[in-house]
């Protein structure tokens, strides 16, 4: 008696201009880590710092590690975000909040790495940090003094445009993943580990895969 | 009768082509007038001039001194450098280091037989993305002022190209291959801000690595 496997019947997928993200929670000096790991806690599962349960703000992944079937992604590339305090600028306004944050962009910026790992855990991608760009920038321009006890400082890495992400092309073909294959992405602080200063701590580390999800109809 | 022997070709790789730099960091010294500064000859592991501290992935992502080693090949499009100065420095003493930095310096990238395939003022490479945004002057009752310059625009297209014709030049396994920053008129000591500073050179193109 023979038995032959039928394929498993494929969905109809829409391709969409839409990121893959996840985010992250810097923690306080006291508490440095070495790295952190990104694409590993989806949707509803707790930010690592504060322990609140992710929402569609912090995440759109909803399978640790891999995209789920039947959706698929197109990978052209990479942004990265730090948001501190509110957003990407420094607004606590008490004199001394300022040297705090640039210390913590000196943590976050000047001995880190950005790898980006497929398939069995192979690293694809090592490059230092601030070479992946923030991308579009929510506050941009002038305007630095609010009063004279407080300065407001921001900011990004690189230009402020939707053209600005790291390209990470095959070929000049965008990099495919399918539904189960694994991915992720991690910063590691080989010099030291990091820990941020009380303005920083809590602030949010965003990876954006920048590509086309393929998603269910 | 002869005794022939016949060396078989060793089997080639299969390699892929991932769009990685090729990066390298040195330490401006504090204090000290420039030596010429050389990248790409100590790999991950060695130690860093200046402090002596072992390469980390942060630091440098070349694992052989000066080449790439088998099976690696490397397509090479441009440059890149970008040096980050620690911040709550003084911005006087900046602004002179910075005069120092680019004033009077040559970035020069030798290729196979140390022959210089690149000979061109430092200014002329830029830094590619960097931190940038408002208020570059910070907080002056603090005495803290905020330090991100960079040479160029802060953009991922920002590059000093070396295509010829578009033609990306190919860096094969065991070509050997290093770039140097030298001031021949000589310049005055750095003094950076409360510690030495990390420079980078990149090299832009896309690594063919082992599957």
């Amino acid at each position: 008696m023979i038995t032959v496997q039928e394929p498993a019947p494929r969905a109809a997928l829409r391709a969409l201009k839409q990121p893959v993200f996840d985010t992250m929670e810097c923690p306080g000096a006291g508490a440095p880590v070495a790295n952190l790991t990104f694409f590993q806690a989806p949707l509803g599962q707790n930010l690592n710092v504060t322990g609140v349960a992710k929402t569609a703000a912090e995440t759109n992944l909803n399978q640790a590690g891999q995209l789920g079937v039947p959706q698929e992604f197109d990978l052209f590339g990479f942004n990265i975000t730090w948001e501190n305090d509110d957003y990407w600028f420094e607004d606590t306004g008490a004199v001394g909040s300022l040297p705090n944050f640039i210390l913590d962009s000196v943590e976050i910026y000047e001995a880190s790495v950005f790898q980006f790992f497929f398939g069995q855990q192979r690293a694809w991608l090592q490059i230092p940090l601030v070479k992946v760009p923030h991308g579009p920038f929510c506050v941009t321009g002038p305007g630095d003094v609010a009063i004279d006890t407080e300065k407001y400082y921001n900011i990004h890495c690189g230009e402020s445009t939707k053209d600005e992400f790291l390209k990470f092309l095959a070929n000049d073909a965008p990099i495919s993943i399918h539904s189960a294959e694994n991915f992720s992405a991690r910063i590691d602080w080989p010099l030291a580990a990091m820990g941020l200063t009380a303005n920083g701590v809590n602030s949010k580390i965003k990876v954006y895969l920048v590509g086309v999800l393929y998603a269910a109809l | 009768m002869s005794n022939i022997t016949v060396s078989r070709p060793a089997g080639a790789a299969l390699l892929r082509k991932l769009t990685q730099p090729l990066f390298d960091t040195n330490i401006l010294q504090n204090g000290a007038a420039p030596v010429p500064l050389q990248f790409f000859q100590i790999p991950f592991g060695g130690a860093m001039p200046v402090t002596a501290v072992a390469k980390t992935l942060c630091d440098t992502n070349m694992t052989q001194a000066a080449q790439l080693g088998m099976p690696q090949m490397f397509d090479l499009e441009g440059f890149q450098f970008e040096y980050f100065i620690h911040a709550n420095a003084d911005l006087a003493n900046i602004a002179t280091d910075i005069f120092f930095l680019y004033e009077q310096s040559v970035f020069t990238f030798f290729f196979g037989q140390a022959r210089p395939w690149l000979e061109v003022p430092l200014s002329q490479i830029p830094t590619g993305t960097a931190l940038t945004g408002t208020n570059s002057d910070g907080d002056i009752t603090a005495n803290t002022e905020a330090t991100w310059l960079h040479n160029g625009h802060a953009s991922v297209k920002s590059l000093y190209r070396f295509t010829v014709g578009k033609k990306a030049i190919r860096v094969q396994s065991a070509e050997s291959f290093y770039a140097q920053i030298t001031w021949p008129n000589g310049v005055g000591a750095f003094t950076w801000g409360v510690a030495n500073s990390r420079v980078r050179t990149y090299m832009v193109g896309s690594l063919y690595a082992a599957l």
